[in-house]
This record gives C-alpha cells, sequence and structure tokens, in this order.
C-alpha cells in the first residue's frame, strides 16, 4: 500500500489547477493546447491516439487548465499524468480502472477524529463523509485527481494526487483562528455529497458550548431544546419532547451506548460533560437503519478520544459545579486518552452551615468521564471508555451519644446518626475494536455495560436497655445491560455507502427490591431481601443500509432493521422496520428530501409524575403490554444560502401506537396494584412542520427555529374514549439563538425562546365528598373534583430570553475565559404547574377561591464561570 | 422520607414563586349529586345536592325541590320528598336484605334526574379469628411490639369480589358513677400481601388504602388474612375497665370499592412529594347515571376480642 501524504494549497497548486483566460471560444484542439502552454509554461506530452478536432466551442472562455481539457477532449476522456510543467495527457482504453482511497479525517494539532467530514472529488462530483471514527473510503478511477475534504469551523484541505493503485490519506484538518464568512464557491461542497437524512441535526460542539447556561453550568442537553420539533418538559428541565413523543422515546446515545437516565439534580441538568463532548447529533425523524428501539429520536453524542500530539487541560469554576478536563499521549501516535470530571459543591456548603445542627443534611452530584485508545496497527484501533456518574442527597438525624468501652478514657461517648440517602446512578463501560478489512470495509465491534440504577438507603440506630442494635433498609430500581454489537461500514464504490450490524443485548431489569439488614450487637446480621424480583430480557438487532445514488441527481438511502425482544414467558416480540429516505438535487444547493420510517420500542419508563423524578422506572413490554409502534413521514427542503449557512423547512406525520399511559383511576404510588393492571395503552398521532435557519460560520453564527405542530392522544380507557392534547403539545414554538463575536476576546450569546402554553387538565366544578361510613381516617378534603375533558386547558405562554458573554484572554500558559450572564433576563414567570387555593380577602375577610400558577426561576438569575485552558 | 420532600420543597421555595392567574373555565350547569348507603336491616341514608364551580368556595349546593322514588328488588316502594335543610335524610321505614337489589331515582322538581342500582352484598363469614404477640422494626421509631390477628374466611370462588377490613377499638368505664365510653378507628400495618402486592417493606412508601384489598391473589382460597395492631392499643386508659377490639370484614361492591380507592388517591399522597401537584389528577368512580356520586349496599361480618382489667 503506498501511502501519500500530500498537502497543497490552492496556490501553490498542481498546475492542472491554474486559472487562465482564452482570447476566444472557439477553435481547434491544437489551437487551444498552444494558447494554455503560452499562456502558463505548461509543456503537454500526448500521443497520436488522442482525438484533436478542428473545430471546438468552448461554454466560456476561463477555468481551470483541467476543466478546459476536459472539454478539448470529452470524447475520449483522458487521464493527465503531470510531471513538474509537464502535462501527460493518456486517452484511456475502455471503462478506466478503478481504485479505492481511504483515510480518516482528523484534527490537525489534536488529531481527534472529526465526524461526518465531507470527503470529495470537486471534478467528478463524486464524495462521501467520515464515520463516526473519521474513517472514510472512496473509489476514484485512476489518474490524477484533486480530493477534498470540509468540515465546519476547519479551513478545507486538499489533495492533489496521482493515483495508480489503492491509496490511503490523511486529511489533517487545520482549526480556522476565525470563524469566516466569505465562501468560495470552487470550494462548495458538491451537492451530491449531501446527505440524503431529513429531521437531522448536527450541533457543531462549539456553538454549544457558548450558549448561555442555566447557574452557568453548559448543558448540551438544553441546547438541543432549542432545536425545531424538540421541547423540554418545563422550565429549567433536560428532558426532551420529539415531536409529540415522551421522553422515554429518546435514544440517548454516548459513544454507541444507550443512557437510562441522562439527568442531573432531578432533571435541571443533563449528565453530559461538555469538556468531554466531541460531537452531537440529533435524529428527529427519516431515521437511518442502524438505529433502533426508541420511538422519537436519536441523540448521538461522541466523546473525545484524546489529543494524540500533546497535553492539554481545561479547569473551570462555577456557581453550581467546577470540572477539569485533561487529554494528551500516552505513546506518541499510539495512544492517547481523555478524563474529565465535574462535581458539585453544595454538600461542601451546607456541611459549614450545619456545622452546630442536630440535623444535617447533603447533596451532590459527579460526572466521571474516561477514554483511552490504542492503536494496534494500521487497520486496528482499540478503544476503551467509561463513564461514572451520580447523584446523591442524605440527611443525618435523630443524634443521640451512645457509651463506648474504651479502658484508657472513662464515660467515652460518641455521636451516632439516623442516616438516609436517595439517589440515582449511571455505570457505564465500553471496549471497542475498529478494523479495517481491505481498502472497503470498515468494522467496530464493541461490548458494552449499562447500569442506570435510583436507591433509597436508610439506616437506623436503636439503644434499648444499653444495648445498641443498627437496622438498614435499601430500597432499588433500574436496568442494568450488558451488550455486544458490530457495526459495518462497506464502500464498494463511490455511489453506495452500505452499513449492516447486530446486536445482542441482555437487559436485567430491577423494578423495586428491598434489602433489608438488622444487626443486634453481638448477633448475626439477618440480611433479607424481598419485593419485585429481577427480570431478565434478551433483545437483538439487525440492520442493513445502503446509501447511494440512483440517478445523478437522486440519492437514496433504503434499508431495514430487524428486532427480537424476550418476554416473560419465553416468547419473543418481534418488528421488520423499513427506512426510505430520499434526496433530489434540484439545484446544487437546494434540494427536496423525503423520508418513511417505523420505529418500534420494546421498554417504556413508568411515569411517576408529569415531571422528571428518579423515581420513574424502566419497564420491559410483557405477554399482556404490547410494544410501542411508530411511523413516520417527512418531507424536507434544504436550501444552502451560503457556505455553512442553511434554510430547511420540513413536513413530517408521526402516527404512535400502543403508548403507555397510567389510568384515570390508578397512581404511581398504588403499590397494591400490579404495575401492568395500572396501565392502558392508547395512540398518537403527530404533525406540523419546522423551520430552521442555521448558521455555523461567522462572527454571528446561530439560528432561528420554528415549529408548528399538533400532537393528540387516544385512548379508549382515558377521556371517555375521546381524543384529547398529548401532554406536551406545543402548537407554536420559536427558539433564536445567536452568538457573535466582537473580537478575538468577547463574544456574546442570547437565546430567546418562546411557546404555546402546554395542556393541563383542570377540574371544571366540585361536589360534596361525604365521610364514607367504613372510612378508616376521615377524608381530608370535602369535596371532589369533577374533570370534564382532559388537557383540556392551556397554561399561560412561555418565553424567556437568556443572555451570556465570554471573555477570553490569551496567557503564555494557554488562555483563560470569564463567562457571564443572566438567565431568563427580564424575569419571566413561566408556569410549572397551576392549582387551586382558598385564601381569606384581607380588605373584606371573606375566604376566596382562585386559580393560582407556581413558577421557578422567577427572577433573573446571574452566572459566572471562570475556565483555564493549558 | 418526609424530611427530604420537605428540604426539597424548601430549596423550590427559594426559587420559585406563585401568582393568581385568570383562564377561562368551561361554565358547565351544575350536576346533581346523590350518596346512598344501605346495610341489611337498617335505614336507608341518602344525599341529595348540586355540585359548585370549582372557583366557588361552598363545596356543594342544597337541592330545594328533591324527590326520590325506591326500587327494592324491582318493587316501587314509593316516591318520597326530601328535606332541603339536612345534608343526609334517614329513612327508616325501608328494611333491606343481604342480596337485595335496589334501585334509586332522584330528581330535581322540574329538573334533572339522576338514578343508580346496587345490591347488598352477602356476608363473607370470619371462620376463624387467632392472635399471637410479635415484634416489629417501624421506621423511625424502632422496636414496635403488636398483636397479630389472623383472620380465617373463605374467599367465594368464581366471582370477582371487593373488601376491607376495619378495626375498631371501643372501651367502657366509668367516671364518678357516670358511664365512659370511647371509639376509635385503629389505623393497623398493613403488610399482608393482599394490602401490598409485592411491594412489602419499601422504602419508597405507597399509599394507605384504609384496608381495602380484592380477591387477585386469593379467588376462591380459604385464607388467613395477617393485620397488626401496635399494641398500645389494648392499654386501658385511667378510666377504663374494659377494652373491646372488633374486627369487621366489609364485603363491598365494586362501586363502592372503586369509589372509595379513586378518592383516596385523588387525596393526594402524603409524602415525598407531598405538596406538589405534579401528578396526573384521578377521576373519581362514579355509579350514578346523569350525576355524580355514589350508591352502594354495604354488608360485613365481625369478630372480637374483649379485654378487661
Amino acid at each position: 500500500m503506498l501511502i501519500l501524504l500530500v498537502h497543497t494549497g490552492l496556490n501553490g497548486q498542481n498546475i492542472l489547477y491554474e486559472y487562465i483566460e482564452l482570447p476566444a471560444s472557439t477553435g481547434s484542439t491544437e489551437f487551444f493546447l498552444s494558447e494554455i502552454e503560452e499562456q502558463t509554461g505548461i509543456v503537454f506530452s500526448y500521443s497520436n491516439q488522442l482525438c484533436f478536432k478542428d473545430k471546438i466551442v468552448l461554454p466560456r472562455q476561463q477555468g481551470y487548465v483541467r476543466e478546459i481539457l476536459d472539454v478539448l477532449f470529452a470524447s475520449c476522456p483522458s487521464n493527465y499524468i503531470v510531471r513538474g510543467q509537464k502535462i501527460i495527457i493518456q486517452p484511456y482504453e475502455g471503462e478506466p480502472q478503478k481504485v479505492v482511497v481511504k483515510g480518516y479525517v482528523l484534527d490537525k494539532y489534536t488529531k481527534e477524529a472529526l465526524i461526518q467530514a465531507n470527503v470529495y472529488e470537486s471534478d467528478l462530483l463524486l464524495g462521501t463523509v467520515s464515520n463516526n471514527f473519521g474513517f472514510f473510503s472512496i473509489t476514484l478511477p485512476i489518474g490524477f485527481t484533486h480530493l477534498s475534504s470540509s468540515y465546519v469551523g476547519y479551513k478545507n484541505h486538499h489533495h492533489y494526487v496521482q493515483l495508480n493503485q489503492d491509496t490511503t490519506l490523511y486529511f489533517w484538518m487545520e482549526p480556522k483562528d476565525e470563524l469566516e464568512e466569505i465562501a468560495v464557491v470552487g470550494e462548495r461542497v458538491p451537492g451530491k455529497v449531501k446527505s440524503t437524512r431529513t429531521g437531522t441535526i448536527d450541533v457543531p460542539i462549539e456553538q454549544i458550548k457558548k450558549v448561555p447556561v442555566f447557574l452557568g453550568e453548559v448543558d448540551i442537553v438544553k441546547s438541543i431544546q432549542l432545536l425545531p420539533g424538540i421541547q423540554s418538559g418545563g422550565e429549567g428541565f433536560s428532558e426532551l419532547y420529539v415531536r409529540g413523543g415522551g421522553p422515554d422515546q429518546n435514544l440517548v446515545l454516548m459513544d454507541d451506548i444507550p443512557i437510562y437516565n441522562s439527568s442531573h439534580l432531578l432533571g435541571f441538568f443533563s449528565i453530559f460533560n461538555a469538556d468531554a463532548v466531541n460531537n452531537v447529533r440529533v435524529i428527529k425523524g427519516g431515521f437511518p437503519a442502524r438505529y433502533g428501539g426508541r420511538l422519537s429520536s436519536v441523540v448521538d453524542i461522541r466523546m473525545y478520544d484524546g489529543n494524540n500530539e500533546e497535553f492539554k487541560g481545561t479547569a473551570s469554576v462555577g456557581l453550581l459545579s467546577s470540572r477539569l478536563a485533561v487529554e494528551g499521549p500516552l505513546i506518541k501516535d499510539k495512544s492517547s486518552f481523555s478524563v474529565s470530571f465535574r462535581r458539585t459543591y453544595f454538600d461542601i456548603l451546607t456541611s459549614v452551615w450545619q456545622l452546630n445542627e442536630a440535623d444535617k443534611s447533603r447533596y451532590y452530584f459527579y460526572d466521571f468521564n474516561t477514554k483511552l485508545n490504542y492503536k494496534l496497527s494500521s487497520k486496528d484501533r482499540l478503544y476503551f471508555s467509561a463513564y461514572m456518574g451520580k447523584d446523591r442527597y442524605g440527611i443525618s438525624y435523630n443524634e443521640q451519644t451512645i457509651d463506648i468501652e474504651n479502658p484508657e478514657v472513662p464515660n467515652a461517648t460518641r455521636k451516632i446518626y439516623d442516616e438516609n440517602d436517595v439517589g440515582w446512578r449511571n455505570y457505564v463501560g465500553a471496549v471497542r475494536w475498529n478494523h479495517i478489512f481491505g481498502d472497503k470495509v470498515f468494522a467496530n465491534t464493541t461490548l458494552s455495560y449499562s447500569d442506570y440504577r435510583f436507591f433509597i438507603d436508610q439506616s437506623l440506630n436503636y439503644v434499648s436497655d444499653g444495648v445498641l442494635s443498627q437496622g438498614s433498609q435499601e430500597y432499588y430500581s433500574g436496568i442494568r445491560d450488558w451488550s455486544a454489537k458490530i457495526d459495518v461500514d462497506y464502500l464498494p464504490s463511490p455511489k453506495h455507502y452500505i452499513r449492516f450490524g447486530g446486536s445482542a443485548i441482555n437487559h436485567i431489569f430491577y423494578p423495586g427490591i428491598d434489602v433489608q439488614l438488622r444487626e443486634i450487637s453481638g448477633g448475626a446480621p439477618v440480611d433479607t431481601t424481598f419485593g419485585g424480583t429481577e427480570m431478565y430480557r434478551a433483545e437483538y438487532r439487525f440492520y442493513v443500509e445502503d446509501d447511494f445514488h440512483l440517478l445523478p441527481r437522486l440519492k437514496l438511502n433504503i434499508g431495514g432493521h430487524f428486532s427480537l425482544f424476550q418476554t416473560e414467558s419465553d416468547k419473543y416480540y418481534w418488528s421488520a422496520e423499513p427506512r426510505l429516505s430520499a434526496r433530489f438535487l434540484l439545484k446544487d444547493n437546494l434540494s427536496v428530501k423525503a423520508a418513511y420510517s417505523q420505529m418500534t420500542q420494546y421498554m417504556h419508563l413508568l411515569r411517576t409524575s408529569t415531571v422528571a423524578m428518579p423515581t420513574d422506572m424502566w419497564l420491559p413490554v410483557s405477554k399482556n403490554i404490547a410494544p410501542m409502534r411508530a411511523t413516520q413521514s417527512a418531507l424536507g427542503f434544504e436550501y444552502e444560502i451560503n457556505k455553512g449557512f442553511n434554510l430547511s423547512l420540513e413536513f413530517y406525520y408521526k402516527e404512535l401506537t400502543n403508548i403507555l399511559a397510567y389510568k384515570e383511576t390508578a397512581g404511581y404510588f398504588d403499590f397494591a396494584s400490579d404495575w401492568q393492571s395500572k396501565l392502558t395503552a392508547g395512540d398518537g398521532e403527530s404533525y406540523g412542520f419546522e423551520l430552521l435557519l442555521h448558521r455555523k460560520m461567522g462572527n454571528l453564527s446561530g439560528w432561528f427555529g420554528y415549529t408548528y405542530s399538533k400532537s393528540t392522544n387516544q385512548f379508549d380507557e382515558l377521556n371517555n374514549g375521546r381524543e384529547f392534547p398529548a401532554n406536551f403539545d406545543r402548537t407554536h414554538d420559536i427558539s433564536i439563538y445567536a452568538t457573535y463575536k466582537f473580537s478575538e476576546k468577547v463574544d456574546m450569546g442570547v437565546t430567546w425562546a418562546f411557546g404555546t402554553g402546554n395542556p393541563i387538565t383542570l377540574p371544571e366544578t366540585k361536589y360534596y365528598s361525604p365521610q364514607l361510613p367504613t372510612a378508616e381516617t376521615p377524608n381530608n378534603t370535602s369535596y371532589n373534583q369533577y374533570i370534564n375533558e382532559r388537557n383540556s386547558y392551556r397554561m399561560p405562554n412561555f418565553h424567556r430570553l437568556d443572555l451570556g458573554f465570554n471573555f477570553k484572554k490569551k496567557k503564555s500558559w494557554g488562555s483563560r475565559l470569564w463567562s457571564v450572564g443572566l438567565m431568563n433576563t427580564y424575569g419571566r414567570q413561566n408556569p410549572f404547574f397551576l392549582y387551586f387555593e382558598d385564601r381569606e380577602n384581607e380588605q373584606t375577610g371573606e375566604t376566596e377561591r382562585s386559580l393560582r400558577q407556581f413558577s421557578l426561576f422567577p427572577i433573573p438569575l446571574p452566572y459566572v464561570r471562570y475556565t483555564v485552558k493549558f | 422520607m418526609r424530611k427530604v420532600g420537605y428540604i426539597i420543597m424548601m430549596t423550590l421555595a427559594l426559587l420559585a414563586c406563585e401568582k393568581d392567574i385568570e383562564l377561562e373555565l368551561n361554565q358547565k350547569s351544575d350536576k346533581l349529586i346523590m350518596y346512598a348507603f344501605v346495610y341489611p336491616d337498617s335505614a336507608l341514608n341518602l344525599h341529595f345536592s348540586k355540585s359548585q364551580s370549582i372557583l366557588s368556595v361552598a363545596d356543594y349546593q342544597q337541592v330545594e325541590k328533591g324527590r326520590f322514588q325506591l326500587y327494592i328488588n324491582d318493587n316501587f316502594q314509593g316516591a318520597y320528598i326530601l328535606p332541603s335543610d339536612t345534608v343526609w335524610s334517614k329513612w327508616p321505614e325501608f328494611s333491606f336484605d343481604s342480596g337485595d337489589d335496589i334501585r334509586i331515582n332522584a330528581y330535581e322538581f322540574n329538573g334533572d334526574t339522576v338514578n343508580a342500582t346496587s345490591f347488598i352484598p352477602k356476608v363473607i363469614p370470619i371462620i376463624k379469628t387467632d392472635t399471637v404477640s410479635v415484634k416489629q422494626n417501624v421506621s423511625e421509631i424502632g422496636v414496635v411490639e403488636m398483636l397479630r390477628m389472623k383472620i380465617t374466611f373463605q374467599e367465594p370462588v368464581g366471582e370477582k369480589n371487593y373488601y376491607q377490613t376495619l378495626i375498631i377499638r371501643e372501651g367502657w368505664g366509668d367516671i364518678e358513677g357516670t358511664p365512659y365510653y370511647t371509639r376509635k378507628t385503629i389505623a393497623y400495618d398493613k403488610d399482608d400481601l393482599v394490602f401490598t402486592g409485592d411491594q412489602s417493606g419499601s422504602l419508597l412508601p405507597g399509599i394507605d388504602f384504609q384496608g381495602l384489598f380484592t380477591d387477585d391473589i386469593i379467588n376462591g382460597k380459604k385464607y388467613e388474612l395477617g393485620i397488626n395492631i401496635p399494641k398500645d392499643n389494648l392499654f386501658f386508659d385511667y378510666y377504663e375497665d374494659k377494652v373491646k377490639i372488633t374486627i369487621y370484614l366489609y364485603h363491598h361492591t365494586y362501586d363502592y370499592y372503586s369509589y372509595f380507592r379513586s378518592t383516596i388517591l385523588a387525596d393526594g399522597y402524603e409524602g415525598f412529594y407531598e405538596g406538589l401537584p405534579v401528578f396526573e389528577p384521578v377521576k373519581i368512580h362514579s355509579n350514578i347515571e346523569n350525576g355524580l356520586g355514589l350508591f352502594s349496599g354495604i354488608n360485613f361480618d365481625s369478630d372480637s376480642l374483649v379485654f378487661t382489667k
């Protein structure tokens, strides 16, 4: 294998790319060749087999040498071999032989893989994109070729290569110092490489980092909520509601591993530490066949591999937490690592305040990410990644002083406390092996582990007749996955990008298990476990898809996703889901896209309430609970106004079946009933359109998004069988995000979001509620409320402005960054929930009843964060 | 756990505010409300009223000219005028037996009519009652001495049945020649599987359904139901000479069970999320056609323990 590392800029370029202007547009082949030789000093060499014509009419008099040669020898396609200032023109005999060019697109300085970078041959209009590991492969005719790569935020990189055999190329992409505004037409990414995907948004991580942030915490999920078609569950929450779907219908992947609870602090923050994130992709519709298992969206998050060249770090201190991220090479050009850690310090502050308190409370969360990679050979690379994160809230109370036996200290005592802890945690780990088979096949094999658990711990001390006995009790629920997965990219020709693969997952669901341990001093501990039993469920998935050109302007992605899921009776649910998307180029920068996809979901989140709670529980389908299914169709237009500046409009229609809800006469805390009996299945429908104007480059960048949508549900056992608005149906949704770079040192970010108020169910009448003759306890209330219609009212509209500034300064050791801002800048009181309340009128003394709104964060909240990069 | 919820609520309170808002609520016409309960060999108790707007301070509105008709086993018993100055009216002139089917039509003179049917369930006899002393861990209290009562009954096969166990403590004594009497309902520990499902002992406590249960896991079985009564209920107070603990095994109708259960659920959950109205509202069960409320027959068997000083 010949490895070429040829790199030239357009100015120090190959002579084939000299720009010339000819004196006439009509003439003989000989005339034009002579003119080129005269103007450029190029010497042509050719055989007598070359087709010469007496009269040729050029479409235009200017152009690159290569373009003019292509026109002159259009009737006898030829290969151009460059030798210094000499160009040898050799006509092909029959079809030109083809060779494979493969390689990686990488950051020039960190050697970090650049995901979804374009790689294209601009003369032949052939192209591909790099995969999640930066790998690409493209088949091209032998001869001279000009291969380029482009990636937002980086300068384009070009290779001018004489292809004689299969070749490996690396694109070392250089980040732009400034975001350039001017797009060079000649460098425009050809339309042919534009994706077939609808409903897919790649958000540059650098843009995400500049979004004004709640309490100074950069939050990827909150930035995603600003995209059209995606909503938050409520003010401040990090949940995603996509196109009428629920929060459990989103497949959140961290380096290919599903994350089951991606939130901290009751859902106010997400678990993704932005310092560790390399790429974020959100798919709302037109799902490629490689994804499956959820109905509404895929949030595909890729973490940094680690700088391969030098040690780098970032440290940051904020109001809520501090972060540290370090990366660097372990073995030069062989191995690198990336480690990041974030932790809050509420508990440290509260411990100071509570020094003299008898009862003490504490809360913290942390995230730990690490990734190691090792290059085994030019064709093999090994990755190890891990994530650990936990939220823990605890209280110590019931202080007791007990005697301890110490012969040296008479009457020695110590204090003991009863303790309660509540929390949840995610532990995720994966080992991945990349291997390149030949030149056209890239395989990624993953073994992964994902463990989510919610827990309540209680430890109690009893002192009776001077004897201390201790008891502890633990409740936990969660889900643990072991999985093996292989994904293969096969690029047989530039016109096909075939992906196929499969996975086997062993799920273990913990539906709520109690462990009791009681120990009496001097006695043996007694351990008791009871409650819900572990549920083992196997899941198998297979997929195949091909992204290919059917016609020069028509590109299709056709695939299928197949899955099997085991139930408690060892029977399997199955699904065969067709996936189709198509893109037709109306112009080089304007395309129309259409997509159809089916999705199936075998597990669901049993919600505690209308907002996210850690007590929400993942449970599998069963013989009584059928899988949820969705069918989605979309039609969209995409217009590239300028390089890095796109306008997209997309219409969608989505149908959901077998979606689950609690019955109207059941509730989460009704543990006396079997969980399956509390649920009822129904259907949903969602349609609308989404407009996104997205500018990824320039001093002024950001996006404007607008969504019109309608989402409804119909359950036979809810609302008397009548259709009703889905819980987070939002008719109008506007989001604006803009960041402006005043100078190298100062930039500003601003977001404004507006949304129609969420639907809410309100009672309209009240009526007498008697004390029942067999009641054990008296009624808390003397009336019942009557609900006429579910979700028939709307909360007041939501809107909020956030503002932030970043002040950057270069230092000898790196740089420092001050981030300051104001969330909810104009102090909008957005509704969190509504309720009725009886209050006494201070003037009349009469009791009055009114509808009241509870708002979270109703005042402008400032934030500040200090970051250093070294 | 209440402390956890309390501190979370306090944190939220620091970052939150409340205010009145106005929404145009639908002005639905008033609905007629009826409640009626019948026991074997006992009088009919009936309530008849109208609903109010949710923004009203009053809980209900009296019906000025209410009437009702009664049918027992399809036999018309007559039409009667309901008094408008009492919440409940008592009708001792009717007598009911176990198994009776009863229908009531109630209406506002020149107004709407509601109707409801129910029956008096058969008694499910208590076959045997045993007691034993046990010790039990109770969160935040420690070890508590309990009286474990085991009540055996035969659950009828082939039919869906709804039950409730209720325990009443009565005390008799004398204060300087004046009879002294106390009565209270005992909140006993419900750890039997018929009450808890499979969540027994959970640190995430569920709602106390006040002794209601179904035959889901005991259908057709001779079942020994266990309940724990805190032993302090057996102690005499200063004036008491005799204490009687009576256990009632109620056999309910589906409507009574469903209404009772749904009102407990709607009442909210007193625990971790207390005071945070972020749950889907619960629909209160009703068996009143064209209106709201509940009409049901009730039957029971009982057994008791008597302690004397």
